[in-house]
């Protein structure tokens, strides 16, 4: 989309675009507008009332300043509330003319600007000024998926790995992120570019401030941006009785799945405000819905702060055409369930209304839904991929 | 300051004065409508200095609850 996302205008930017008047303009503006004043239309008419030929419609010059407007600065989306006007000079036919508008005030909770507008002819001469107030509508700056980055924590096995593979196929630009199986993610990342796409695998522990930055750098470095978040990365799941729990296990969990979210979104989200669109998605958990199973007290506490962060962030980022959602999978097949016996697995599957557990790609197609267009108008949603183990 | 803003108003929507009562809201006042309304608080910025949060855009529907407001920003 032309123009620039709400988010990324600033008081002071400026914009400036020129044009030529030609008298096909003129006669043109006058068959649209019905005004055919002899002033605008007849030379010797103009002459003879001083003038130096037949002067331009002043709405002519207030027409390709609303053309700057509507496409330029602020752009599409934009509503023109009001505008003062000053015309200080005659125009001619042959005259070349700038435009130029220049934020003087955003009023970021009206999400509206105050704008210096401007027509200056060659010689530097103003020929029109005023104001304009506008208001900037929300509108759908979801990119192509082909221009699409995207960062995938712990993408490189399970949920996280099936999701960067739908990305791939798609034709998005994904880091590939892996704390120690770097066969498995470069894997995935291979697949990806063979599938059409690109990425890069990335090390870093994403509990760690600087090992989460890092993938957003890594990101704009190669593409310069980041337009989605998925957080898969877990450490490994363990049950333990309340009293045998260390705060290093459940710091471990934090750090992991709050921290992690809250360093990466804080990095990447400036960028995906200048743009207007930004996708921040959670892999949560069902076990954090209703009464929790026994011996998670750890698990269940990081994933609820999560929740607790999606909410509050989707709040925040909302105005700014970012989503931030969350994805609740119950039981699903990846090597979190290797320890599993398959009369367990079995069991869990009967108890489910599906009968069956879900697959990797079942919770990435719920994923790519809230990271593309279609999932645009949701934020702050929690979806079960649950196979009705939770309503 | 109520006067300020009843003046602010009228000559912001080009109204006569005696046409905005001081306890006007947007329940009693015609024409004070959405996009009036996004007007007036733009114009309340920029008279008084002050950036309006965006949980304040929807409170501020009477003269009473502007004039508080303002209040709070540190506007006399």
């Amino acid at each position: 989309m032309r123009g620039r996302a709400f988010g990324g205008i600033a008081e002071g930017d400026e914009a400036r675009w020129s044009t030529k008047v030609e008298a096909a303009d003129v006669d043109a503006f006058a068959e649209l507008s019905g005004d055919d004043n002899p002033l605008h239309l007849d030379d010797v008419f103009a002459r003879s009332h001083g003038f130096r030929g037949r002067v331009v419609h002043g709405m002519l010059l207030a027409a390709w300043l609303s053309r700057v407007l509507g496409t330029v600065l602020p752009g599409p989306g934009v509503l023109w509330i009001s505008q003062s006007i000053r015309f200080a000079q005659a125009v001619y036919v042959g005259d070349q003319l700038e435009v130029v508008v220049r934020v003087k005030h955003k009023a970021a909770a009206l999400r509206s600007l105050v704008l210096d507008t401007s027509v200056v002819s060659a010689d530097g001469t103003t020929v029109l000024s005023g104001e304009a107030r506008v208001m900037m509508l929300p509108t759908d700056r979801t990119p192509a998926w082909e221009e699409y980055v995207a960062v995938v924590t712990g993408g490189g096995r399970g949920i996280g790995a099936a999701v960067a593979r739908v990305l791939g196929a798609r034709g998005a630009r994904v880091v590939v992120n892996y704390l120690r199986d770097a066969d498995a993610a470069e894997t995935v990342a291979a697949d990806i570019r063979g599938a059409g796409g690109d990425a890069v695998a990335v090390a870093a522990d994403v509990a760690t401030s600087e090992g989460a930055a890092s993938l957003v750098e890594a990101a704009q470095e190669r593409w310069g941006r980041v337009d989605a978040i998925v957080n898969s990365a877990t450490p490994a799941i363990e049950r333990k009785p309340f009293q045998e729990l260390a705060w290093e296990d459940i710091d471990r969990y934090w750090r992991t799945y709050v921290q992690s979210t809250f360093t990466l979104a804080q990095v990447a989200t400036p960028g995906m405000r200048e743009r207007g669109f930004g996708r921040i998605v959670q892999i949560l958990t069902t076990a954090m819905w209703g009464t929790p199973p026994p011996n998670t007290a750890g698990y269940v506490a990081a994933k609820s702060g999560l929740w607790g962060l999606t909410k509050a962030l989707a709040v925040e980022l909302g105005p700014d055409g970012i989503t931030v959602n969350g994805v609740s999978p119950s039981a699903v097949m990846t090597d979190q369930w290797e320890g599993t016996s398959d009369s367990r697995r079995r069991a869990i599957a009967l108890s489910l209304p599906v009968q069956r557990l879900a697959t990797p790609e079942e919770v990435a197609s719920t994923v790519m839904f809230l990271l593309g267009s279609e999932g645009a108008y949701l934020t702050g949603a929690n979806l079960p991929v649950a196979g009705g183990e939770v309503m | 300051m109520r006067d300020r803003i009843r003046e602010l108003m009228a000559g912001l929507w080009g109204v006569p004065l005696e046409l905005i009562p001081p306890d006007a809201t947007t329940e009693t006042l015609e024409g004070w409508e959405s996009l009036r309304h996004l007007e007036l608080m733009l114009e309340l910025e920029l008279t008084f200095g002050v950036r309006i949060a965006v949980d304040e855009v929807a409170e501020l529907r009477s003269i009473d609850a502007i004039e508080d407001a303002l209040g709070a920003h540190g506007v006399v």
